[in-house]
């Protein structure tokens, strides 16, 4: 049967071979390309791994008058992708391409929070937060959750969880955040859609962040 | 005879000296930084909250005659708030993550008992929580009298369950700003000004609870010795 039914398939042709070819090396290329420039070492090598903990003073408002703040944890574990070449000075390397746009750390994280204020109405309310994201980040220098190190990539990846509370019970929630700043503060807006694809709330969000 | 007596009084002064090097505290000062192991905490005056042994979770104690105002019922309340708990001390360092985070950490149970006083005497409240505790100690020369709560301290609640009458039990959370002085080596006075959220349950909203207390506060200064 296997035979018959793949006679009938039509032959490719030279000119589909050669395209399909050159497609491959193509993109082997520009990954050995991206891969070269970064200056990743592709060699088998002990990776960096840890666990870490970060706490955040969070604001947060939504167009309807809600106004809310208070502390957000996240615990972070990842591993180093890519170990980080050095110069012949000895210093790290820069960063690449590959760097900005995938990162060269990853891991998970989870993130809480439980914010309090003035809800839609003027009542007071609660709104509790939780979430898990893959994290992916640049190479650090030494300790790896320097949050500021962000890759394309890595910042467009949603923090997927629920939402509870302000009397609206359980709603799912995706939210993405900036890290700005140093390694030693960071300001870091952010952006919550609560229930996207519902009756979708989103919700603005700013936290002040000191890492541990 | 002599040289019985210079052999005596030799033997005394060698003995005298080894003495002195095994004591240094009697010549020199400890370092107020010093971890405060063996019992040494123990012997250094003025009370300073960072006199006590560090990194070890350590007892601590709390009562707090309390006063409360429920504005949405026009309730005056009086009653009194304890809690029993432990706490590490530690160094953390930059000043910014010290004061973020806080250099005392601590998780206490709670319960507080309030009864009106004004506006209708029948209502009464208790509650029991837990909390985490993240308080600055350190700052200055390490010698200071004054603990007060770093940021994130300020905004970790306290979350309990309070049983109310004649409404509802309810899911409580309460936040505080304790600032305690102390007064003795183990012994603080804390005023304590907090605020609670009394929820209404699934449908939502809140009732606020404002409460102030002045509390006396006990704490353990090290480990005692069977458990070093």
């Amino acid at each position: 049967m296997s035979v018959a039914r793949r006679s009938r398939e039509p032959m490719p042709t030279a000119r589909a071979i050669a395209w399909r070819a050159t497609a491959r090396a193509a993109v082997s290329a520009l990954a050995l390309a991206i891969a070269g420039c970064s200056g990743w070492d592709i060699s088998v090598y002990p990776a960096k791994r840890g666990l870490r903990w970060t706490g955040d003073a969070t604001v947060a408002g939504a167009r309807d008058g809600t106004a809310l703040g208070g502390p957000a944890v996240r615990f972070r574990a990842g591993r180093e992708l890519a170990a980080r070449p050095r110069t012949d000075g000895g210093k790290p390397a820069q960063d690449g391409a590959a760097d900005w746009l995938v990162g060269s750390w990853g891991g998970l994280e989870l993130s809480a929070a439980v914010l309090t204020g003035a809800a839609a109405g003027g009542r007071a309310g609660t709104l509790a937060l939780f979430g898990f994201r893959p994290w992916l980040s640049r190479r650090q220098d030494d300790w790896f959750l320097g949050t500021e190190r962000i890759s394309l990539l890595g910042a467009m990846i949603p923090d997927v969880g629920v939402a509870y509370g302000l009397g609206a019970g359980t709603r799912f929630r995706l939210g993405w955040e900036l890290p700005l700043g140093s390694a030693d503060f960071q300001i870091v807006p952010g952006v919550s859609w609560i229930s996207p694809g519902g009756a979708g709330q989103a919700l603005g969000t700013i936290a002040f962040r000191v890492p541990m | 005879v002599r040289r019985a007596a210079v052999a005596a009084v030799a033997f005394a002064s060698l003995q005298a000296a080894v003495v002195a090097r095994a004591d240094p505290a009697s010549t020199t000062p400890e370092p107020l930084t010093a971890d405060w192991g063996n019992g040494a905490y123990e012997s250094f005056d003025p009370p300073a909250w960072r006199r006590q042994q560090h990194v070890h979770p350590l007892p601590r104690v709390w009562v707090a005659p309390t006063i409360a105002r429920l504005p949405a019922e026009g309730l005056a309340l009086a009653g009194a708030s304890v809690a029993f708990g432990f706490e590490s001390q530690y160094s953390v360092s930059p000043t910014l993550n010290r004061l973020f985070y806080g250099s005392a950490f601590g998780l206490e149970a709670r319960a507080h008992a309030l009864r009106a006083f004004d506006g209708a005497p029948s209502s009464w409240l208790v509650g029991g929580g837990v909390a985490l505790t993240m308080n600055v100690t350190e700052h200055g020369d390490g010698a200071s009298r004054l603990r007060f709560p770093s940021v994130f301290g300020l905004l970790l609640p306290e979350a309990g369950v309070a049983a109310r009458h004649p409404q509802p039990t309810s899911f409580y959370l309460r936040w505080s700003a304790p600032v305690a002085v102390l007064v003795g080596k183990p012994v603080a006075i804390e005023l304590v000004p907090s605020a609670s959220l009394l929820y209404h349950g699934a449908r939502g909203g809140a009732e606020a609870l404002w409460l102030i207390g002045v509390a006396v506060s006990w704490r353990a200064m090290g480990r005692p010795m069977l458990l070093l």
